[in-house]
């Protein structure tokens, strides 16, 4: 024992398990942790509990069993509006995120509710609107704008409040090769613990260090991402394939086809 | 493409979009209040304020075409109520037909309503034309609307762009598949798009909640605008207001 208190841990997840009310059991016993300023990619098939993990960590759903600890604080009511300061959350559609009627207001809508002053909110809506590169779009409507700057904009409205841990769900998804680079851009500039359901593996691959794989509720892997995803039978067997980057230029299907056309 | 905005957040070009939203509500309340309360056959005083109306958008008139879009989509509203009326109302016969019959006071009501609905919908569509969004929904609350109300409103317009989109690959989905279909069984996939359209609403409406959550809304909506009283829009409020009331009393006609 040194003496020195340890950092604590940006995300602890102990033994963490729920069951949604019609039985379904999406999480079982998952334990993670996450350090500060680790990029990390959750990876994993369609209904294999990504979302319902990373809802968690701001408290929008509470865990059957188990506890989920944010920067030291364990997730509990008292504790809900802190931690909720301390994680910025990306959800994957757009369209949820951007619930006002300008740029500008959705962007400072987590600023003004943090309680601070009109002008310091002012000034973090423009600084979030320059780091994704969308300077001057304040005035603009949020159905006005393309997929990728809806994406880019959620993102901005999570930055203006300087949370300390990142957390996107399927940040990639729907976007078009120009507007994923802009967005993987983005989040590479960007210091700070990040954590990233994706099925985008390249995303995975270009922007995380660490890579977890979850399916059907549990965590199946965890480790470094270039280790993890060239193993190919690991992946295969769990719903998911190499990184095209790393198929080739002429990939066989994974499963031959089953019909031919007549 | 079936998407086209209602409204864009553009900036204030003419005077009735710069002027204070604070200002311009309460002036659309008196003018429908002054309108309803026309006692009937004064015809003269429903045309000076037609005329006021008709003057106030000519020296707004890059406001036209959003006005008229708005007051269009408003009209077949009037237009439903004013041709029912005419049936409900007691009074001498004039025509009938079966169990339907039109009284001559049904037509006279008719008529009344017909003008004063029209002429306090083109107000609306006026004030609705010459605000933003954001301008009208912080004006509400800057009027001490409840909080809960303009929320509702606010999330009312910022969802019709996304719902509206839904409807549309809903519809399309349907016609793609549906080669046809016409009669009951069309009737009955319209049903199927509302309810699946109804649920899509209702999820929608969970997750942004989820989205407000998150970025640390617990009940109570902050604004970022605020807004300074300007004199010259002061005056121009109770100058404007003042004119109507005064004009309901004294214009007898």
């Amino acid at each position: 024992m040194t003496g020195d208190r340890p950092t604590p841990a940006a995300i602890l997840i102990e033994r963490l398990s729920f069951r949604y009310p019609d039985g379904v059991e999406a999480l079982r016993d998952v334990t993670l942790r996450i350090e500060p300023g680790e990029k990390v990619a959750l990876v994993g098939p369609n209904g294999s509990g990504k979302s319902t993990l990373l809802r968690h960590l701001t408290g929008l759903l509470t865990p059957t069993g188990g506890q989920v600890s944010v920067m030291g604080l364990p997730l509990t009511t008292d504790n809900l509006t802190k931690v909720r300061r301390s994680v910025g959350f990306v959800f994957q559609d757009a369209d949820d995120q951007l619930f006002c009627p300008t740029v500008l207001e959705d962007v400072a809508f987590g600023p003004l509710h943090l309680g601070l002053s009109t002008d310091e909110v002012v000034r973090r809506v423009r600084d979030s609107l320059a780091l994704v590169g969308l300077s001057g779009h304040e005035r603009r409507v949020p159905q006005k704008l393309s997929s990728g700057e809806k994406t880019l904009v959620a993102l901005a409205t999570v930055l203006s409040y300087s949370a300390d841990i990142l957390v996107l769900d399927e940040p990639s998804a729907s976007l078009d090769p120009r507007n994923r680079r802009r967005v993987m851009g983005v989040l590479a500039r960007l210091d700070g613990t990040q954590l990233i359901a994706t099925h985008d593996l390249d995303l995975a691959w270009d922007l995380c260090e660490r890579t977890v794989l979850l399916a059907d509720g549990r965590i199946i892997a965890d480790g470094n991402t270039r280790e993890l995803l060239t193993r190919r039978d690991l992946l295969e067997t769990h719903g998911l394939e190499l990184p095209l980057m790393l198929q080739g230029p002429a990939a066989e299907p994974t499963e031959p086809e089953s019909h031919s056309r007549k | 493409m079936h998407e086209k905005p209602l409204t864009l957040a553009a900036p204030p070009q003419v005077f009735l979009e710069r002027l204070d939203p604070r200002i311009k509500l309460p002036c659309l309340l008196v003018w429908a209040i002054c309108i309803v309360t026309v006692p009937p056959g004064r015809f003269t005083l429903l045309s000076i304020y037609a005329l006021i109306l008709l003057l106030l958008l000519l020296s707004n008139l890059k406001l036209l075409g959003k006005f008229a879009r708005r007051f269009g989509a408003a009209l077949p509203f009037v237009v439903i109520l004013t041709c029912l009326l005419p049936f409900f109302s007691q009074g001498r016969t004039v025509w009938s037909y079966g169990p339907l019959e039109i009284t001559e006071q049904g037509l006279w009501t008719a008529q009344r309503v017909a003008t004063a609905a029209t002429l306090c919908v083109a107000g609306m569509a006026l004030v609705w034309a010459s605000t933003s969004e954001s301008r009208l929904l912080a004006g509400l609350r800057g009027l001490a609307v409840p909080a809960t109300l303009v929320n509702v409103l606010a999330f009312m317009l910022r969802y019709l762009y996304v719902l509206r989109p839904e409807l549309h690959r809903l519809t399309d989905a349907r016609a793609l598949r549906a080669i046809g279909d016409h009669g009951p069984g069309r009737l009955r996939s319209g049903a199927n798009i509302v309810g699946a359209l109804f649920l899509r609403a209702h999820d929608r409406a969970e997750r942004v909640a989820d989205a407000m959550v998150s970025r640390g809304f617990a009940g109570q909506r902050r604004d970022i605008y605020h807004y300074h009283w300007h004199a010259h829009e002061l005056v121009a409020g109770i100058v404007f207001a003042g004119l109507i009331v005064a004009l309901r009393w004294i214009v007898q006609g």
